[in-house]
């Protein structure tokens, strides 16, 4: 008994010690026991942003494709133009989840900050049927998720609400490592990029367009395709994201991430475009055409990325990701789209929940 | 369902109350059923086998004590039956796996080829062989009552990994009336604190720490790491085990059921033959019972000699090999079998020229001086223990051929701290002697240790980092 009772005040000494902003400060991320490391910084960021600029009424999902390539803050200030309101968008895309994925989080999105936008970064490559094959599970089969979403349970009730039991998940991060804690720091370096406190993920590395793809590198690249069928089940997910939007009177607008034509062609060494090139854009073509036709279904904008746009040389951080110097003009590019179907009616915002 | 586990502790928590909110006659018949609900969380197919094994030496036993007087050497029968069961199993489960690989190699795809060798068997058909003997030595009377008989086989703390008991003093154990007094319940909660201490911080920690590949990729390590890894093996293992047996014992001891000791603090034997006798105690005492001293009473009795040469060599041997077969049938488990017989021969030999009584305290560098030999010895030989033969070469081979570098200072560190928590109890030769520290630095050391666990139970149960696709 009074083991228990100590065990007890252990914990809460060990809680208000976690709690103190100088231990706090020295903490590099909080854990949330998924160890999808940018996926807890993410989570920093947006309790970080939440407490100095309030909640955000506008949240950008998606892949590393819409993190690398939305910026709020240059879209932020050209909506609020336009709508004539204030409108405060974070990036809360994910590197490399499938849409399943974002179903949960704008499912946790939704209950937690009542948005009233979602914008949606996707491409054909999120409906490959690797995406689908490389699933990993453990942010469905995560506690802290499940809780989120009215599971109860006590680990994830810990997570949500000990900052003591969020250390002990941190320091768990090292333990695959042999608890060397370089290495769990090294895996942000593997990234390449850097988060803004929008959420944005920037990088000032560029790529020389004019060098040609290797043979593993497009190898690899059609690896991801398998025989060049959907995955249907990350379609039937943004199925579901956008029926959760249309319950919750949340406005959707889905945008197609930009890319090279260097990728879609897969021009190679020998400076001619690859064998499976048209295969490539009749997929692409597919996977539109089941974007437009949700779109549609749910009277969605769907924005196809413009061709016209005369990126930089130095815009692109690889063959589908843009950098530091594209994605402000791709971002400006999505801010005029919104900023016309907010003047047309096209699209239209639920009045903002004076709560916030 | 793991033992070391949260739905265990509820099964636990569950069966405890149920267990005494039944009338006393109920009690063994709901330990019966709890035991067999727990073996089949496991597979359905190893209960079924545990029943067989049940009715059949429940069944022979009667015809053990019926032939005695007339020495027809029934008991062999029942002793062949059981044995060969464990061991045609045990060679069974090793030719489908090295059949398995073969077909795999042959045909590069994926063969399910499995044999059952139910989780446990190796403890209960001991327990099943000793049964036997007993009767037919008339230390034992076979067991009326089947439903006792079948709680003694199939008691769930003890079913899946022992301590190994001995039917003599088990049924009457299961026959007489419970009672969970003060002292049974401090010390069984000791045991399972402890117990927590030893398997999941100790060994957790370790394992946590230390690559599990030093001893299986030697060419990827230091010959210090090597070194380190081989010293974390025993060490691991060590904790685990007694932590486990500790925690088993402790749960036994809720509901008034004493196990028995399993370790006895082996890192502090001062000889080979100590150290066996702390080591597995349950499964040492058993070989000893029933194949080395039968062997040496054998031979004694041709030649009753302090220097009978057969006497001082076959029994070691036999009883090692024994040993060895147990764990497995595999010629690198036969020759640590073969390893540890040798150095009990070779410490044999030595006793001769030794007094017969030894001095009464050795100093202690002397007593140190052993404890390092027998550790080494121990350790040396856990390496065709742990590594089949030809990783058993490399290891040494790599051994002589890597560097020397400066190790991991860590996991030392927890060894330190084991060895230190052996040595409090091993001191006072109490292993209950947390027990009479005072109340508040009980509870202290009590909550430390339950945060302890907490947080080396999230270290071990930690997710890999996420592969971004």
């Amino acid at each position: 008994m009074g083991a228990s009772t100590l065990f007890l005040l252990l914990g809460l000494l060990l809680e208000g010690i976690f709690r103190m902003p100088w231990v706090q400060s020295r903490l590099p991320f909080q854990a949330y026991g998924i160890n999808h490391i940018q996926f807890e910084y993410q989570l920093m960021r947006l309790q970080d942003f939440t407490r100095r600029y309030g909640a955000p009424d506008c949240f950008i999902l998606g892949t590393s494709q819409s993190l690398r390539g939305i910026d709020p803050e240059i879209l932020n200030p050209a909506l609020q133009s336009s709508s004539g309101e204030k409108l405060t968008c974070y990036n809360f895309s994910i590197v490399g989840v499938n849409m399943s994925t974002n179903l949960l989080f704008a499912e946790i999105l939704v209950q937690e900050y009542h948005p009233r936008l979602f914008i949606i970064g996707t491409s054909f490559l999120d409906y490959t049927t690797s995406r689908e094959n490389r699933y990993d599970p453990r942010f469905e089969e995560s506690a802290w998720v499940k809780y989120k979403l009215g599971h109860l349970n006590l680990q994830g009730w810990l997570i949500e609400h000990s900052y003591a039991y969020r250390a002990v998940l941190y320091l768990s991060y090292a333990a695959p490592a042999f608890m060397d804690f370089s290495e769990v720091h090294n895996e942000e370096r593997k990234w390449g990029f850097q988060l803004s406190e929008y959420g944005y993920g920037y990088s000032d590395h560029a790529i020389d367009l004019d060098e040609p793809l290797t043979e593993a590198f497009i190898n690899n690249f059609l690896e991801q395709f398998g025989d060049f069928g959907l995955s249907t089940w990350n379609l039937d997910s943004l199925n579901a994201i956008a029926e959760l939007a249309a319950e919750n009177g949340i406005t959707l607008v889905l945008v197609e991430m930009p890319y090279t034509s260097t990728l879609v062609e897969l021009r190679g060494e020998d400076g001619t475009a690859h064998a499976y090139s048209q295969t490539l854009q009749d997929f692409i073509a597919r996977a539109n055409a089941r974007l437009e036709e949700i779109a549609r279904q749910y009277h969605l904008p769907f924005w196809k990325a413009p061709s016209h746009l005369a990126y930089p040389p130095d815009a692109w951080h690889d063959l589908y990701h843009l950098n530091v110097h594209g994605s402000p003009l791709f971002t400006r590019w999505l801010a005029e789209q919104l900023d016309e179907a907010l003047q047309s009616g096209a699209i239209e915002l639920k009045q903002a929940n004076k709560e916030k | 369902m793991e033992i070391v586990s949260l739905q265990f502790a509820a099964f636990v928590l569950l069966s405890l109350l149920i267990y005494y909110l039944l009338p006393g006659r109920w009690q063994n018949r709901f330990l019966l059923l709890a035991s067999y609900y727990f073996y089949i969380t496991w597979s359905w197919k190893y209960a079924l086998a545990l029943l067989l094994v049940t009715l059949f030496n429940y069944a022979f036993a009667f015809l053990v004590e019926r032939e005695r007087e007339r020495k027809t050497g029934l008991v062999w029968i029942g002793v062949a039956l059981n044995a060969g069961g464990l061991i045609g199993l045990l060679f069974a489960d090793e030719l489908t796996q090295t059949l398995r690989i073969w077909l795999e190699n042959a045909f590069r795809g994926e063969f399910e080829l499995n044999i059952l060798l139910p989780v446990g068997f190796g403890y209960y058909i001991m327990e099943c062989i000793s049964y036997l003997l007993d009767i037919q030595m008339k230390i034992a009377k076979p067991s009326r009552n089947l439903e006792t008989f079948a709680l003694y086989l199939a008691y769930f703390p003890k079913l899946i990994s022992g301590p190994i008991e001995r039917a003599r003093k088990f049924l009457p154990l299961l026959e007489s009336e419970r009672i969970l007094d003060n002292q049974l319940f401090s010390r069984s909660l000791m045991l399972i604190l402890v117990g927590l201490v030893q398997n999941t911080i100790l060994a957790g920690l370790l394992s946590v720490l230390v690559p599990s590949n030093t001893l299986t990729r030697p060419q990827d390590f230091s010959a210090t790491d090597q070194i380190l890894g081989l010293l974390t093996f025993g060490f691991f293992l060590y904790n685990q085990f007694a932590g486990y047996t500790k925690i088993v014992r402790g749960i036994s001891g809720l509901f008034g059921i004493p196990l028995s000791k399993n370790f006895n603090y082996p890192f502090f034997s001062k000889d080979f033959s100590d150290f066996w006798k702390r080591w597995h105690i349950s499964l040492s005492e058993w070989l000893r019972d029933y194949i080395y001293m039968r062997l040496s009473r054998a031979f004694l009795r041709r030649n009753p000699s302090r220097k009978n040469l057969p006497n001082l060599f076959l029994p070691p041997l036999a009883t090692m090999l024994a040993s060895g077969l147990w764990h497995g049938a595999r010629l690198h488990l036969i020759l640590w079998g073969l390893l540890n017989g040798v150095f009990i021969i070779i410490e044999n030999v030595i006793n001769l020229f030794r007094k017969a009584v030894p001095s009464a305290r050795p100093p202690w560098w002397r007593s140190l001086l052993n404890q390092g030999i027998v550790i080494t010895l121990a350790l040396g030989a856990a390496i065709p223990f742990q590594l089949s033969i030809p990783q058993s070469k490399a290891f040494l081979a790599y051994l002589s051929l890597n560097p020397w570098e400066l190790p991991d200072f860590r996991p030392l560190g927890v060894m330190a701290a084991s060895l230190l928590l052996d040595w409090f109890a091993y001191r006072h030769d109490d292993e209950f002697v947390f027990l009479r520290l005072r109340r508040g630095l009980q509870a202290a050391l009590a909550a430390l240790a339950m945060l302890g666990i907490f947080i080396v139970y999230n270290l071990q149960n930690a997710p890999t980092t996420f592969i971004y696709p």
